[in-house]
């Protein structure tokens, strides 16, 4: 499976420069240029935080 | 559908600032939220979407350029190269490079007194022609991001579209622009017919930057929604410059054939400007091919075409020259048939075939395979190498690239990645990923679809990891059709089964009733809400819907149930004659349906119109009469279309009538279990 899908998985929320969110598993080493903002936490709670977070989809240089 | 225990239940809640977010039901609000709405948890997501939908577009702030090209530098490139060249042509007229250039201007500055704004989105709802074309220009000139609607789709479809894609104005037609009023905001009714003569002004002030939004794209949703792809200028810019290698050249003409609102439309009009070639604007695939496509390819001197891997899996049996008048043929959107590369290739066609693979999240397409020949015991045809500026991944559970020869999904990085699905961030961020293996901060797209890395570097394409599947090309998510049907007020409990292999998939509504439905009252229903290769070709009246041990529906399962419905015989009719006899061996072959009886309906069985003009075909051939497509078409039962075929052999006296033809193995069609 995903582990993006996994509804147990713990999750972090990350950001790169652009501002773009993504989730991402918390026992995966974190990608170069992205920063946690939100967790560990569980699947539910990350994507609730980049509902609440991320409300222009536009990355930062073209807005 | 199972139904949901109240533990199951969520909650909307507001702050203050008008943030929505999901919370469980059972656990008590926080301080500061308000709750706005109960309900399972997929409906709270639509109800967060809806609140969405409903605010305003923030306007586009002035940033700094990222140093690469938008749309319109390209088209602009080709205006400079050859601005008395075609540049687009339809039943109508024709237009050069340096008419589209101002034509597409005029209307421009006819957007802007009209109040669009850089940043905007803007819908295109005209029948597919030059309009459409000066139409996309203009919007992209006025920086704003287009939305292509087919005027085919049904209303409540093309609402939701409109609604969905947070439009701030819609370009249509004068006959056209009174039923959208009450969409969405304000419509532009444009005849089309202005500008080309008008004096260009300055062009200096065009506002795209290649980050900017260029187009918003739909594709299936499993939550009842079309998901809205936003691609950016760069996104389709990389794809125009990429996709058409081997390059197309400025005498070559590309046939515009595809829905506005699907990717290979992309290929199709931006390769084509691209490279200060002709989009010639053509009848639907599916009309052509009822009309002689050979024919028609060579009387519009096409060159270039981009036709749906159905539509070639099916021609070619039939007519194994159809596409011979072609310098290039691109096919993709499903998995191509070996037997149809075969038959393609043994014939009289000498262009380049390439089979290309891709979703619309990564720009309509990441890799392209071209097919030259294929191995006798080939059971399947690479979808070949990634483009250039684009990083294919087939990654395991871990997020670790899979040995070579083993299965992973397929991950998309590099210039083709889409900004994300609009107005859905939380489905943005788990499809849209952190790229471990770029650049600091890339992103790639997780596709869904597994493959397998073969030796020589192509990949074999293995399916889907979840229930999406492809009905004629096009991605399907049989839950967005479940939520559809279910909103009928005598269903109380449906599920959509995947039923035909590969070359011929369709869906079946298995449903249960409250009260008495008929089946056509349900389509009814259903086509007015969806495009029509979402609606099911059958729907089954149910006791119950089959669910495994665990109370899951099993999707092998309830295909199964679906089949066995479809071929129950309890109303059969039996042929009676030796022409019904023929016809339902025929039918029996080319709709995989079992026991037809000479009362039953070639498109209740899942016939289209593809499968239509096979029929024409064979009947052709085997009973030496010769009929219409249409006419076909237009004959759905057995029994009516045998008694047409009687008159026609009557008028023909002489042309003696064969035997039922026997159809053997070899007629199955080969690598049809792919």
């Amino acid at each position: 499976m995903n582990p993006f899908d996994d509804p147990d998985g713990r999750f972090f929320v990350l950001v790169n420069d652009e501002e773009q969110h993504s989730l991402w598993p918390s026992h995966l080493a974190l990608p170069d240029g992205w920063r946690v903002v939100h967790g560990e936490d569980d699947r539910q709670a990350c994507l609730d935080y980049v509902e609440r977070h991320w409300t222009d989809l536009r990355p930062l240089s073209a807005r | 559908m199972k139904a949901e225990s109240t533990t199951d239940l969520y909650r909307v809640v507001v702050d203050q600032e008008g943030h929505a977010s999901i919370w469980p039901g059972r656990k008590p609000v926080p301080t500061g939220w308000e709750p706005r709405f109960t309900g399972a948890r997929a409906e709270c997501l639509v109800e967060i979407e809806d609140r969405w939908a409903r605010g305003t577009t923030p306007g586009c702030r002035p940033a700094v350029s990222l140093g690469d090209a938008t749309l319109l530098d390209l088209f602009r490139r080709s205006v400079a190269r050859g601005g008395d060249r075609p540049a687009v042509s339809d039943d109508r007229r024709g237009l050069t490079y340096a008419e589209l250039n101002a034509a597409s201007s005029a209307l421009t500055r006819w957007l802007r007194e009209d109040g669009v704004r850089p940043g905007d989105h803007v819908v295109i709802y005209l029948e597919r022609g030059v309009d459409v074309l000066i139409a996309m220009l203009a919007i992209l000139k006025a920086g704003a991001a287009y939305v292509p609607v087919d005027v085919r789709y049904p209303d409540a479809r093309r609402d939701v579209m409109v609604r969905t894609s947070r439009c701030t104005a819609i370009v249509s037609s004068p006959d056209r622009a009174a039923a959208m009023a009450a969409v969405g905001p304000k419509v532009l009714a444009w005849t089309g017919d202005a500008g080309i003569d008008a004096p260009l002004a300055a062009e200096s002030s065009d506002p795209a930057r290649p980050g900017d939004a260029a187009c918003v794209l739909f594709t299936s949703g499993s939550s009842g929604r079309p998901k809205a792809v936003v691609l950016e200028h760069r996104n389709l810019v990389a794809f125009a410059r990429n996709a058409a290698q081997p390059g197309l050249a400025p005498d070559d003409r590309t046939a515009q054939v595809s829905s506005v609102s699907w990717d290979p439309f992309h290929f199709e009009t931006w390769c084509t400007l691209a490279a200060g070639a002709e989009v010639v604007v053509l009848p639907a695939i599916a009309d052509l091919v009822a009309a002689d496509l050979r024919e028609q390819l060579r009387r519009h001197r096409i060159t270039v075409m981009v036709a749906p891997t159905m539509v070639v899996n099916h021609v070619v049996r039939e007519d194994r020259d159809a596409f011979s008048p072609l310098r290039l043929l691109i096919t993709g959107g499903d998995v191509i048939l070996p037997a149809a590369c075969r038959e393609l290739l043994s014939g009289t066609f000498t262009g380049r075939f390439i089979n290309m693979y891709g979703p619309t999240e990564t720009t309509t397409a990441c890799t392209a395979y071209p097919v030259t020949e294929v191995a006798p015991d080939a059971d399947s045809v690479p979808i070949g190498s990634p483009l250039a500026d684009t990083a294919v991944y087939l990654l395991d559970g871990g997020l670790d690239e899979v040995a070579e020869g083993e299965a992973g999904e397929i991950h998309v990085g590099g210039l083709g990645v889409a900004r994300g699905y609009l107005d859905q961030p939380a489905l943005t961020a788990q499809r849209f990923l952190p790229d471990p293996f770029a650049p600091a901060g890339g992103r790639m797209y997780a596709t869904g679809d597994r493959a397998r890395w073969h030796e020589d570097g192509s990949l074999e394409f293995l399916g889907r990891t979840d229930d999406q599947v492809k009905i004629r090309g096009y991605r399907v998510e049989p839950r967005e059709v479940e939520r559809i049907v279910s909103r009928h007020p005598r269903v109380r409990e449906v599920a959509v089964a995947v039923v035909g292999d590969d070359h011929d998939r369709r869906l079946v509504a298995l449903v249960v009733v409250h009260n008495r439905v008929t089946p056509k009252s349900l389509r009814e229903y259903v086509a007015g809400a969806l495009p029509d290769f979402m609606v099911p070709a059958a729907f089954v009246e149910v006791p119950e819907i089959p669910a495994n041990d665990n109370g899951k529906r099993d999707l092998q399962r309830l295909a199964d149930f679906a089949r066995h419905h479809l071929r129950r015989g309890e109303n059969r009719v039996a042929p009676a004659d030796d022409v019904e006899h023929y016809l339902a061996t025929l039918w029996e072959e080319l709709l995989a349906v079992e026991w037809i009886g000479a009362t039953d309906d070639f498109f209740a069985l899942g016939g289209n119109s593809l499968l239509a003009f096979r029929a024409q075909r064979r009947i052709r051939g085997d009973l030496l009469v010769d009929l219409d497509v249409r006419e076909i078409i237009g004959t759905s039962e057995l029994r009516a279309l045998a008694r047409l075929i009687h008159r026609r052999k009557d008028a023909v006296r002489g042309a003696a009538l064969g035997p039922p033809v026997a159809l053997s193995r070899d007629c199955v069609p080969e690598g049809g279990n792919t």
